[in-house]
């Protein structure tokens, strides 16, 4: 594969034109269940950072001639492998008092599917640098929105900033629910294509974020290799009915029939039925 | 009796009072990628019900160890992530070798097993102090909680895509989150409680 | 006046000004209803909540460079539902951040209340039901001269004490003198706004009806309190906001599906959920969650009846 992309090229569509979270709609549970301050969003961002890296590179470094049924055990156990040690340490030999629900989603992202699907999608089809490209500019993506969102929530949902406390006249409880996550999501998402629209108005087609229509040279990341890996592949990381780096363009049912019958999957005879 | 109503109490509270996908996001971005797909939902939810119902039921015994040992959350999932992993190569090498399933199957069954829904399910059970019959319980509404968010995720892709009066800016995703956000908070009538606090 | 088919809105052949004015006019009496009760506090709730609705949907037209249709009442009606499902006394922030909510994340994202998948006002009070319980229901404000005082029949039929009918008046709690949401009381008023419909627009009143019967059905069957099947229903029917969302926003034509039979199933699927959550539920009053979710189920139980008729037509084959 190629190695041409800059840093920058990869970091724009990594991080912001198709952003894991708020495009590529991978990575939500973290974000929509336990990002409700800012302490617990840098704890949850700095592991999937670090995991997201690691486990990339290490995918790209070594995994590229594994199976794929026998790389997704592998992710996890990786994950696992990177995220316990420190978090045992956290829990028995420092001060740090970790809430419970910390304790538990911070394993949680050992199987994060922004991991899943940036291994599967890029690292694996990658060499190591590009691979490390991919990761850190997902990864910064990711941390962005997790660190923003949960900044928000504090904010309006306690008060805080950081635990510090912020003279608001109203808290709404509602923010540091799910629910409250996903409108804070809704509208984060709202503005980003809002942007994209102005700065890349390319990767816009008929309101929804689309691949571009000149695609760079390099095959690494072309439409084509998604692809022509989910031809062999139904069940891709990646989501099926979306464009390059996972922007969902949400189409009627006859729609979404018609691009599965293209990938060369008959939803009638992958009915529950059967 | 009393196995069969914990079993149905759990299973009921999982699907509905606290939704797993849709009032604790977990699992929430496999909702959104399989709900482009329906006609995998019947076999994926069926697929996620058996790896969390093998896992709640190994991890149960793992759970009465943890809670006498005092075992740290960080090797309580750890030991859940072997046991899921375990599972996992079990299930997908009996598939391979025996039944000669194809990459695609195993593919299928990978999202299945590897998801935070799954993973969650046995610090669910432990957090929860359910019955082992519980256990079994939540693995199965799980699954059932997982087709219901995938299911109506569905539909309401369907409803944006057909909505032409959308503003530009919250056409697509924009428009999903929030069509999402309502469903949950819908299903915050049930309970005004986090998962886990 | 000729009355609205379903048809005719869904085709958007029929302007909004003439649907939302039916809802206005509806509206008009619980709120001379909870004006007479309440005195002036009534008037400052609704007023912040309609201007509240209003000048959110007017900022995001200006953001998203939008037309402002001012004769689209839908933002009135959303804000006057809205705060006619609250108690009087409550703080005026309240009604503001539910027509907020309802206006930016109910409306605007689904391209107006002509299309929107959800009712907005019921996403707006269901919003601040969960951030602001304790204001929601506390109907303290003005209850001194009311039959049970500050406790409202919700509170009661929580409580699932031992109840006898005839120990409380009848009359008083239809017609409204019960400590509770300040327009949305009295079941009399209810009823009328059903009859108004029935002149109206026929076919929605469909789901409300289907939606009253599984409601009163639950009640007969899964009790909450102790006392006889009628009492039980009765109690069930007339507390909280049933009614009111029974006429007001399960008839919203723009979340409801088109043909009959699914709405018919929609009003008993929203029945089973409201019923269920105030039995399971945290709340004093679901209703509005309740109608989120079976906007929400609505497409599912659409396409499931019209697959109905094409396996029959299979099987003739």
């Amino acid at each position: 594969m190629s190695n041409k992309l800059s840093f920058r090229d990869v970091f724009v569509r990594g991080a912001v034109i198709f952003n894991p979270v708020l495009v590529q709609l991978a990575g939500l549970c973290p974000v929509v269940a336990a990002s409700t301050s800012l302490k617990s969003a840098a704890m949850l961002s700095a592991v999937a950072f670090a995991e997201l890296i690691a486990v990339c590179v290490i995918a790209s470094a070594f995994l590229k001639k594994v199976p794929r049924w026998v790389r997704m055990p592998l992710y996890l156990i990786i994950g696992l492998v990177l995220i316990c040690p420190v978090l045992w340490y956290i829990e028995t030999k420092t001060l740090i008092n970790l809430s419970l629900s910390m304790k538990i989603y911070i394993p949680l992202i050992a199987i994060n599917s922004v991991v899943a699907v940036h291994c599967e999608q890029f690292a694996v089809k990658n060499s190591v640098k590009l691979a490390f490209y991919d990761a850190a500019a997902v990864g910064i993506g990711a941390s962005a929105v997790f660190v923003a969102v949960g900044v928000l929530r504090e904010l309006l949902g306690s008060a805080t900033i950081g635990g510090m406390p912020v003279n608001i006249p109203v808290t709404f409880k509602g923010m540091l629910m799910p629910f409250g996550c996903l409108v804070i999501l809704g509208f984060a998402a709202a503005l980003l294509k809002s942007f994209v629209s102005k700065k890349y108005p390319e990767y816009i087609e008929n309101g929804v974020l689309v691949a571009k229509k000149e695609e760079p040279s390099e095959p690494v990341i072309t439409q084509e290799s998604v692809e022509a890996e989910e031809q062999t592949d139904e069940t891709s990381s990646e989501p099926i009915n979306e464009d390059v780096q996972g922007g969902i363009k949400i189409g009627t049912q006859e729609e979404i029939d018609e691009f599965l019958k293209s990938l060369g999957i008959d939803t009638q005879e992958t009915g529950d039925e059967q | 009796m009393k196995i069969i109503t914990d079993l149905f109490l759990t299973a009921f509270y999982t699907v509905f009072v606290q939704n797993l996908v849709l009032s604790s996001g977990l699992g929430m971005s496999e909702a959104f990628r399989v709900s482009a797909k329906p006609g995998t939902f019947g076999r994926i939810a069926v697929m996620i019900s058996g790896f969390s119902v093998v896992t709640s039921a190994l991890c149960a015994a793992v759970n009465i160890y943890a809670v006498e040992a005092e075992l740290s959350y960080a090797v309580r999932a750890a030991v859940y992530g072997i046991v899921l992993a375990a599972v996992y190569a079990v299930v997908a090498i009996t598939a391979r070798l025996v039944f000669k399933a194809s990459d695609k199957f195993l593919g299928t069954l990978g999202i299945a097993a590897f998801n935070t829904l799954v993973f969650a399910i046995p610090h669910i059970n432990n957090s929860a102090a359910y019955s082992f019959a519980g256990s079994i319980g939540s693995g199965l509404g799980a699954g059932v909680a997982f087709i219901l968010a995938a299911a109506l995720i569905n539909k309401g892709s369907q409803l944006i895509a057909e909505n032409e009066e959308i503003p530009d800016a919250f056409k697509g995703t924009p428009a999903m989150f929030f069509y999402v956000a309502l469903i949950s908070l819908a299903f915050a009538g049930f309970t005004d409680t986090n998962l886990f606090g | 006046m000729k009355a609205l088919s379903d048809k005719e809105t869904k085709n958007k052949t029929v302007r909004p000004l003439r649907l939302y004015g039916d809802y206005l006019v509806m509206l008009a009496a619980p709120f001379i209803l909870a004006l007479s009760g309440y005195g002036a506090r009534p008037l400052a709730v609704i007023s912040v909540a309609i201007l509240c609705a209003v000048l959110s949907d007017m900022l995001f037209c200006v953001i998203l460079k939008r037309k402002f249709l001012l004769r689209d009442l839908s933002n009135i009606c959303i804000g006057a539902a809205i705060a006619l499902m609250l108690p009087a006394g409550v703080p005026l922030y309240v009604p503001a951040v539910a027509s907020v909510f309802a206006v930016i994340t109910a409306k605007v994202p689904f391209g107006g209340s002509m299309r929107t998948p959800f009712v907005p006002a019921a996403a707006g009070f269901a919003f601040v039901s969960v951030c602001f319980k304790e204001q929601v229901f506390d109907f303290s404000y003005n209850s001194a001269q009311k039959m049970l005082g500050e406790r409202s029949l919700g509170a009661l039929l929580m409580q699932g004490n031992a109840v006898r009918l005839n120990a409380i008046n009848v009359f008083d709690i239809i017609s409204g003198n019960v400590a509770g949401p300040m327009g949305a009381g009295c079941g009399l008023l209810m009823a009328a706004c059903l009859v108004f419909l029935l002149f109206r627009r026929r076919e929605a009143l469909l789901a409300p009806l289907s939606f009253i019967a599984v409601c009163a059905l639950y009640a007969a069957i899964l009790p909450r309190v102790n006392a006889s099947v009628f009492t039980s229903i009765f109690m069930e029917l007339s507390s909280g906001s049933l009614l009111f969302a029974a006429a007001f926003l399960l008839s919203d034509n723009a979340a409801q599906p088109e043909r009959a039979i699914t709405k018919i199933l929609n009003g008993a699927v929203c029945g089973l959920f409201c019923m269920t959550m105030r039995a399971v539920g945290t709340y004093e009053e679901t209703v509005c969650f309740a109608v989120l979710l079976a906007n929400a189920f609505s497409p599912i139980i659409d396409s499931a009846v019209k697959k109905l008729p094409s396996k029959k037509k299979g099987a003739e084959k």
